[in-house]
């Protein structure tokens, strides 16, 4: 239903699908807003909010395509159905992306409140080689080690009390032959490299936070543990954003439960 | 919702609207919370985040890290802004930036005044634990440009000179490039500062908070010994001047951001070229001429030189064969000297200043229509303004500072018109450009009032309240005819009429014009025109409205309050009255010297001159023979007097034929006050003593007082101040303390109240007049147009202040090096003119070769150019006609033909045999 006076109802709506030209941090809905205006993709501040001023400072929404794919059945069903779905919390279904690691990759719709084995192991089929951790809802989300795969439910709360983060729930695998400081390094290059640049902590922290680590992993230095505590709470604590605010949790969840593999590289 | 909230859980008020930065400095002081990209005059933009302070929802409840400059302040909001976490924090953020900067303090322009340091010593770093990583310390230093300097191996990234180019200036040449850790500050497209577009005005140099962009004055190096504020002697929006000085020299000049006048912001005028005021060039002797050689004298030769020859003249031919024209560039305290020295000492009323030539007819169509002949509004009411209308104005050329404020809002959505014959800046920004005819003011102002009234948009309550002469006025006007209307204008009538009604839908319409308005035969009218407009939408007495002349000089609207006319003394009283006659004569302690009959208006004294009836004239700080029109003319004229007495710091072309030069001093040198566009009184505070074999020119004027058996105190500006403030009825109130750091606005009432508006509830004439006026065609078209086909209208250029003496010794002259001619793409190709080749303008008074500018701005027809630059004297060509009503000379229209140059500057050989 497009178009001017819609169905006579006097009502216009019209859309335009804009190509995104692959900065992540335009998944930053002021970044991305900026974006579309032909401007830096750089995170404004808030308030104003979009809902107030968003794109050339009109209110604007920003949703996921994710989320915009619900309403079909939300509009055809009722909001109230959609409620019934998953958790009292966390309602309706989340769209889990499994990495070629897992016997079956692929896109799943599952139900809010699912256990996570289920989802690994019945839809995903288990993985095809060992492995040891995974990072569950993005570059920013937790590292969740396999042994508390029978602690998490895909939901919100069981995530947030476990330590992790939901966020957009896809998952990626680090095979047990990765050493985590591998990883580690590869978080923070990517960190780096997708920074917008603008706030201090992170324009700044996520280059020295990539260059620590790497020092450490090609030579003897050995990182101070306060300097690395440090520059986890600045970047967490002080980002303008998500994207510098983010990176801590998996680094942080690398260190808590893959100590014996990192501590090699702290003084 | 209260406005309660807690600092250490000690509860205070906030104000509305206040971020928690705002909100903590206000109650605790400065210094509480560090800040790197805050900075006074910007928009908070959240980059560095030193700022961060703990935000809990209840007392020592669970805290939030917020950066307090761009959180606002919440109800029941507890904020705790140096907890220990906090300042760990903010010393991490400080480490890593110094992980990206040259610890080379020592040697640092910016030493002891960087910000940087200041924060870095506030969080108490000691050490940068990081190892040596990748850095920007090899960026090399951009030193292309006569002021803008750069050397980002020590920028710390923090937006201000990107923010301050967009949000203060409005010329985005300073901008991001790169992302993450790569992010970098580039000019332009990746250019030089010379190469990009960039404006000079500064306002990044003073928001950098290191030394990564400045100038070439080192404007924030510490080897300062003291600061003088004072008032910039460039344009009339009296941008308020921190100079700084050390031993006794000018080292450079910042923008105070807590000017009203300016808020921190000021052009690259008033900034950086101030270098004129020690230039060798300064005259420093007073000379006579003899056998057509300057002697230089000593001080008392002159005056007993002049004192004779005056005293001569006046016996022989009567005091009115003496004329003065005092300086729009001086104090309100010279120009009263000055008119009461030719009306006190001389007695005539023949005193004239550079009002004449530029808005005479605003002051005179405004007493008509209004009873002030002053803007009625402030320029922060544009903050306010719904809509703006600019008519004859090139704001963001002559006028920087209000233009860039006028440009903010323009690109910000508000709906503008601009009535100009030239596409410029603004009108690329405005939502309707009126691209007129030059010299048809009249008749398009005229199918505006049509369109209003035929819509019935005017106002019809602030008609009947306010006004008379309404019925008169309408009845004119509904009888013309729009399509000739649209032929003489030049400008499609749907598109006047779009216009019209916009500008009278609007609930706050502020006008601004400025010489597209006056210099024209029909310029008064023109004015009294725009009061039409202004008041029969009833856009004036009410915030964001009004009526605002632009005015040009720094101190033209004081040079007029001042008396410096030839038909209303200090105070704009009428001297053909013989009451105010009588005030004069009392106030100045003569007996009946002061006469009763109107003197001179500057054009007149030319022909007077010519005609051998004027025999002596003094003129202080103005080029008449560069800037008033028809060169040759002025120049017999000059050269006709028996005595020429010119107050000057340059040779100038006026000086040239100068009997006897007085050497004057700038306004660095000396105290007094100028009045700005916006009426705003401001003190002028003595920066340096006079160069050597200098005097300040009130003295100058004095000691010819003395001289000529007038006692007179010697000139301070305070003393003079209070003589003023005796004489002139909205000067009654002004002290030299009274006016603090920011003035006041006239009228200031005995008690020191002043006034930002005028006419809220009442006109001072009582009520608003309307007028009607018929166009009439220019009658140098009428009788020109034939042989010469061209109109040519004269502009001004950012980078030049009027006959440039000033300016053109100082940097501004490497970035504009010429005066040049602008020619539509279209008549350069019929008259086989290509850019940048010299073109031969010929008026019927004479010719001059200048260079092309081949530029769309133009129309096809009309032509465009400068008189800064006295290798063209562009003003050969312009012509002695002038408005009708208060004889300001039409610079705006002037007809002439064109051809490729066949010698350049050989215009300067022929001006010189006549």
């Amino acid at each position: 239903m497009i178009g001017k006076n819609i169905d006579g109802s006097g009502f216009d709506f019209d859309f335009k699908v804009i190509r995104a030209q692959g900065s992540y941090i335009c998944g930053e809905e002021t970044a991305l807003i900026n974006s579309i205006e032909g401007q830096r993709p750089e995170v404004r501040v808030r308030p104003p909010y979009p809902a107030e001023q968003g794109l050339f400072n009109k209110p604007t929404i920003v949703n996921n395509v994710e989320t915009l794919s619900t309403l079909h059945f939300i509009i055809e069903q009722g909001g109230a159905a959609w409620k019934a779905i998953g958790t009292e919390r966390s309602s309706g279904t989340k769209l889990v992306c499994l990495d070629s690691f897992f016997n079956k990759p692929g896109i799943y719709e599952v139900e809010m409140g699912t256990p996570m084995s289920t989802v690994i192991n019945d839809m995903g089929g288990g993985f095809k080689s060992p492995v040891k951790a995974m990072q569950i809802g993005g570059p920013l989300g937790g590292l969740v080690p396999v042994s508390k795969i029978d602690d998490l439910k895909l939901d919100f709360e069981s995530f947030a009390e476990n330590g992790f983060l939901m966020g957009h729930a896809s998952i990626i695998c680090i095979p047990e032959t990765m050493p985590m400081i591998d990883f580690l390094e590869h978080l923070f290059d990517f960190a780096a490299y997708e920074s917008c640049g603008k706030c201090f902590p992170c324009r700044l922290g996520t280059k020295r936070g990539h260059e620590l680590l790497r020092k450490a992993n090609t030579s003897d230095y050995k990182i101070s543990k306060k300097l690395f505590e440090d520059l986890l709470n600045t970047l967490e604590e002080g980002s303008l954003c998500a994207h510098g605010g983010g990176i801590p949790l998996p680094v942080k969840n690398a260190m808590e439960y893959f100590e014996d593999e990192m501590k090699g590289y702290f003084e | 919702m209260s406005n309660t909230a807690y600092i250490n859980n000690i509860e205070h008020q906030f104000k509305d609207g206040e971020t928690v930065l705002a909100f903590v400095r206000r109650i605790v002081g400065e210094k509480l919370i560090p800040t790197l990209c805050d900075s006074p005059n910007l928009d908070s933009f959240g980059s560095c985040r030193i700022c961060s302070v703990d935000v809990a929802l209840e007392k020592d409840g669970k805290t939030k890290v917020m950066a307090s400059c761009h959180t606002p302040m919440t109800s029941g909001m507890y904020v705790y802004p140096s907890t220990d976490s906090i300042k760990e924090l903010r010393k991490n953020i400080m480490e890593l930036v110094l992980t990206d900067h040259p610890l080379d303090c020592l040697t640092c322009e910016v030493n002891g005044n960087c910000e940087l340091q200041d924060v870095a010593a506030q969080v108490g770093i000691r050490e940068v634990r990081y190892p040596a990583g990748e850095n920007h310390l090899d960026k090399t230093k951009d030193l292309s440009h006569p002021y803008m300097t750069s050397d980002l191996s020590k920028c710390i990234n923090c937006y201000r000179c990107v923010r301050a180019c967009d949000e203060v200036q409005g010329e985005f040449v300073l901008s991001m490039a790169g992302r993450g850790f790569d992010t970098h500050i580039v000019k332009g497209t990746d250019q030089s500062f010379m190469d990009s577009d960039c404006v000079s005005c500064g306002a990044c140099s003073q928001a950098c908070p290191t030394s990564a962009i400045s100038d070439i004055f080192q404007s924030k190096a510490v080897h300062v010994e003291e600061t003088t504020r004072t008032v910039c002697t460039y344009c009339g929006v009296g941008c308020n001047l921190e100079v700084s000085t050390s031993n006794g020299e000018i080292l450079s000049i910042q923008a105070p951001y807590e000017a009203e006048a300016n808020g921190g912001h000021t052009c690259l005028k008033g900034r950086y070229a101030f270098k004129f005021y020690n230039h060798p060039d300064r005259l420093n002797s007073p000379m006579i001429k003899r056998n057509g050689e300057f002697e230089k004298v000593s001080w008392d030769e002159a005056y007993d030189h002049i004192a004779s020859e005056l005293t001569r003249i006046k016996s022989s031919n009567g005091p009115d064969a003496i004329a003065g024209i005092s300086s729009a560039r001086t104090p309100n305290e010279e120009n009263y000297l000055m008119q009461k020295f030719i009306r006190a000492v001389v007695g005539t009323n023949n005193i004239d200043c550079c009002a004449r030539v530029c808005h005479s007819p605003t002051a005179l169509g405004m007493q008509r229509s209004f009873g002030t002949g002053a803007a009625t509004n402030s320029i922060d009411d544009l903050e306010f303004a719904e809509f703006i209308l600019i008519i004859g104005a090139n704001p963001t050329d002559a006028h920087p500072v209000t233009g860039a404020k006028i440009k903010q809002k323009m690109m910000k959505g508000t709906p503008s018109i601009v009535i100009d014959p030239r596409r410029i800046e603004l009108a690329k920004y405005a939502t309707y450009h009126l691209q007129l005819k030059p010299g048809t003011n009249v008749a398009l102002l005229n199918m505006m009032l049509y369109y209003i009234i035929e819509a019935g948009a005017e106002d019809a309550k602030f008609i009947d309240n306010r006004t008379e002469g309404y019925e008169e006025m309408k009845t004119e006007i509904m009888r013309l005819n729009m399509d000739e209307l649209e032929e003489i204008t030049g400008v499609d009538k749907n598109l006047v009429k779009e216009a019209a009604l916009a500008y009278a839908a609007s609930k706050a319409a502020m006008e601004f014009h400025g010489l597209g308005v006056t210099e024209h035969l029909q310029g008064t009218f023109t004015v009294q025109l725009i009061a039409d407009l202004v008041m029969i939408t009833g856009n004036i007495g009410i915030k964001g409205a009004g009526m605002n002349p632009l005015r040009g000089q720094n101190n033209v609207q004081g040079a007029a309050d001042m008396g410096a006319q030839p038909h209303q003394g200090a105070g704009y009283m009428d001297v053909t009255d013989p009451e105010m006659q009588s005030k004069y004569n009392t106030f100045y302690g003569v007996k009946d010297v002061v006469p009763r009959h109107v003197g001179y208006k500057i054009p007149e004294m030319f022909d007077a001159a010519i005609a051998g009836d004027l025999k002596a004239m003094w003129i202080i700080g103005e080029d008449v023979v560069q800037t008033d029109p028809n060169t040759k003319k002025v120049i017999a004229a000059m050269e006709n007097l028996e005595l020429l007495v010119v107050q000057e710091l340059f040779m100038t072309e006026t000086a040239m034929r100068a009997t006897v030069i007085l050497p004057g001093a700038s306004f660095l040198e000396k105290d007094g006050t100028f009045t700005n566009g916006e009426r705003r009184i401001q003190r002028v505070n003595k920066v340096v003593e006079p160069i050597p074999g200098c005097k300040v020119d009130g003295q100058i004027i004095v000691d010819i007082m003395n001289k000529m058996g007038y006692p007179q105190e010697d000139y301070s500006g305070p003393g003079v101040l209070a003589e003023v403030a005796g004489i002139v009825p909205f000067f009654k109130g002004a002290t030299w303390e009274g006016l603090g750091d920011n003035g006041l606005q006239w009228p200031v009432l005995e008690d020191g109240s002043d006034t930002q508006m005028l006419h809220i509830e009442e006109f001072k004439r009582g009520k608003g007049k309307f007028h009607f006026f018929n166009y009439e065609k220019s009658h140098e078209v009428e009788r020109h147009e034939k042989d010469f086909p061209y109109i040519i209208t004269t502009n001004r250029e950012l980078e030049h202040y009027n006959c440039g003496a000033m300016t053109r010794r100082t940097g501004n002259v490497e970035i504009l090096t010429e005066d040049v001619l602008l020619i539509h793409p279209t008549d350069a190709i019929k008259e086989g003119i290509a850019d940048g080749e010299f073109v031969c303008v010929e008026s019927p008074r004479g010719k001059v070769d200048i260079r092309a500018l081949i530029t769309d701005e133009m129309k096809e027809g009309i032509l465009s150019s400068t008189f800064h630059f006295p290798e063209v004297m562009l003003n050969i060509i312009t012509s002695d006609e002038h408005c009708s009503e208060a004889m300001c000379p039409e610079y705006k229209v002037v007809s002439c033909k064109i051809r490729k140059s066949k010698g350049k500057a050989k215009h300067l050989a022929e001006a010189q045999t006549v």
